[in-house]
């Protein structure tokens, strides 16, 4: 393990999660989220934290979440699945708009057989 | 003339003799009722005299000897025959019986002072003793709390493991408090150390060592403790809402809120619980007013330590801890008053702190060459809570590799969005 012989967490990750072991959702690592409202009420400081870095980042995958905030990966999947389903982070969905033109993906194809 | 003045002398010499025979005859009796009231002094006298030879060689030793044994009663002091009834003799007994007190006092005494001696070496030795093997599972304890957190960062494996972990680490540091209260109680230090924390996370850290923290809930407070006082308060805190859980019904909430004063922020906790009775309140009080300390062999087959140990920490850190019947809820509300000399400055979010390193307003800093300034993080605040990112320096890779490997998925993300997400990193 580690050779730091400080323990990082006073607050314990069971503490984190409001006694849960699992998340409602399934999220993996990659699972991107974005914030869907800047509601603040009843949220608690690990909540608090997730949804100010998914407002100011953007878009962000659980593992970057985890990564910033310090914590365990689960305890940000269940975090995160709290906050989706209280509405407030969603998953980003394929916008039409900014799907990428089919002329362009043809034109990819074509450069990347001609590579072939 | 002549014959009667013969016939006188003779009369006169006649009487001269009677009265000297009779003289001679008194003297001789009164002489021998001398001797006998000599002989009998003298006999009175040995006896007293022996009598004291006998109390002197004997009776006093058997007294002496005989003291110590819980059926001894005062001997009599055998005087023979005349001497029985006199004075001398209820003198003597009266002695007999002042010395018998004064060596039962003197000997009263040394036993307990002797027991005293014995009994605080006793309780030394067991508080030395008792110290000892909790502070070592309160090591052993905290070693295995470090363990399992970086397995839980570090492992990111099914939920089964992260339930199973959490409750290891749940149950690690109920043992962990257990012992650490005995540590305290006696006189020992709390031993576990963390940076300057905020006292939300210091309610939230209790929380995480008492089996009901779901129950718990708790306001928010942004001024933190000092480095030094975390734990002992962390501790005490555990303390009373593990008390507050405990005794209200499974079904009600315990609330903790905070007050802030003109010297200090008292943090309360309010159960629905059972009020204490009058009595209790006053044992209660006294307790935790105390220095906390406690003598193990008193305790008892169930020891109810909780409250010494909050007295003991809160005399030795400078808080006041105190309870009262005017929770809201019915219960009992508990108080934590902690003074401004165990405050301090609240840490700087870590978000925050991400945002500062990131602000374009550093580069305003600027060499003579016009190369931007490079800065020292502001780290006199929490020096320890920042080692979170700094000592794991592989997750910054991987939280770069995730973030190539997902970039596509920014594509469908606004324009402004992708711009906030191409800063980070």
């Amino acid at each position: 393990m580690s050779k730091s012989r400080r323990d990082l967490d006073l607050v314990r990750a069971y503490v984190r999660t409001g006694g849960r072991s699992r998340p409602t959702r399934g999220l993996d690592l990659v699972t991107l989220v974005i914030a869907a409202n800047a509601d603040q009420q009843n949220l608690d400081p690990d909540q608090r934290r997730v949804m100010g870095l998914c407002r100011r980042q953007g878009a962000l995958s659980v593992a970057e979440i985890a990564a910033h905030l310090d914590l365990p990966a689960t305890v940000i999947k269940i975090i995160v699945s709290g906050l989706m389903d209280t509405g407030r982070l969603t998953m980003p969905t394929g916008d039409d708009a900014n799907q990428p033109d089919i002329a362009v993906l043809k034109e990819v194809l074509h450069g990347l057989r001609k590579l072939a | 003339m002549t014959f009667l003045t013969a016939e006188v002398v003779a009369l006169c010499c006649a009487l001269a003799l009677v009265g000297a025979v009779t003289a001679v005859v008194r003297l001789a009796r009164h002489s021998a009722q001398q001797r006998t009231r000599i002989s009998a002094l003298e006999a009175a006298c040995s006896a007293r005299d022996s009598a004291l030879d006998a109390l002197v060689s004997k009776g006093l030793p058997a007294l002496a000897a005989s003291t110590g044994r819980p059926d001894a009663s005062v001997p009599g002091i055998g005087v023979a025959g005349d001497l029985a009834r006199t004075a001398f003799a209820e003198n003597l007994q009266a002695v007999v019986k002042q010395y018998a007190a004064a060596l039962r006092t003197v000997r009263s005494e040394a036993e307990e002072a002797t027991r005293l001696q014995i009994e605080e070496r006793a309780q030394e030795a067991t508080q030395a003793a008792v110290r000892s093997v909790t502070a070592s599972v309160v090591s052993l304890g905290a070693d295995l709390s470090k363990v399992v957190g970086e397995a839980l960062r570090q492992h990111d494996g099914s939920d089964e493991m992260f339930a199973t972990l959490t409750r290891i680490d749940h149950t690690v540091q109920q043992i962990v408090r257990q012992a650490q209260s005995y540590v305290v109680i006696c006189g020992g230090l709390p031993g576990r150390r963390w940076p300057v924390q905020k006292l939300t996370d210091i309610v939230r850290g209790a929380l995480g060592r008492i089996p009901d923290y779901p129950r718990i809930k708790s306001r928010e407070l942004d001024r933190a403790v000092t480095a030094r006082a975390v734990e002992p308060v962390v501790h005490a805190l555990a303390t009373l809402l593990d008390n507050a859980a405990r005794y209200s019904p499974p079904t009600s909430y315990v609330d903790v809120t905070f007050q802030e004063g003109h010297r200090g922020v008292t943090v309360v906790i309010d159960d629905a619980g059972v009020s204490m009775s009058e009595e209790q309140l006053a044992k209660a009080r006294q307790t935790l007013s105390g220095d906390g300390r406690v003598e193990l062999h008193k305790l008892g087959p169930h020891p109810q330590i909780g409250f010494h140990t909050v007295a003991a920490l809160a005399h030795r850190y400078g808080f006041t801890a105190s309870v009262g019947a005017s929770s809201p809820y019915g219960g009992v509300r508990a108080t934590l008053f902690l003074p401004d000399e165990l405050l301090t400055a609240a840490p700087e979010p870590e978000e925050s702190r991400m945002e500062v390193a990131h602000s374009p307003v550093h580069e305003l800093d600027a060499t003579k060459s016009g190369l931007p300034k490079r800065r020292r993080r502001e780290s006199n605040a929490e020096p320890a809570a920042r080692p979170a990112l700094s000592s794991f320096p592989a997750r910054a890779g991987v939280a770069a590799a995730w973030r190539r490997g997902t970039s596509s998925g920014r594509a469908s993300v606004t324009e402004s969005e992708q711009k906030k997400g191409s800063d980070h990193q």
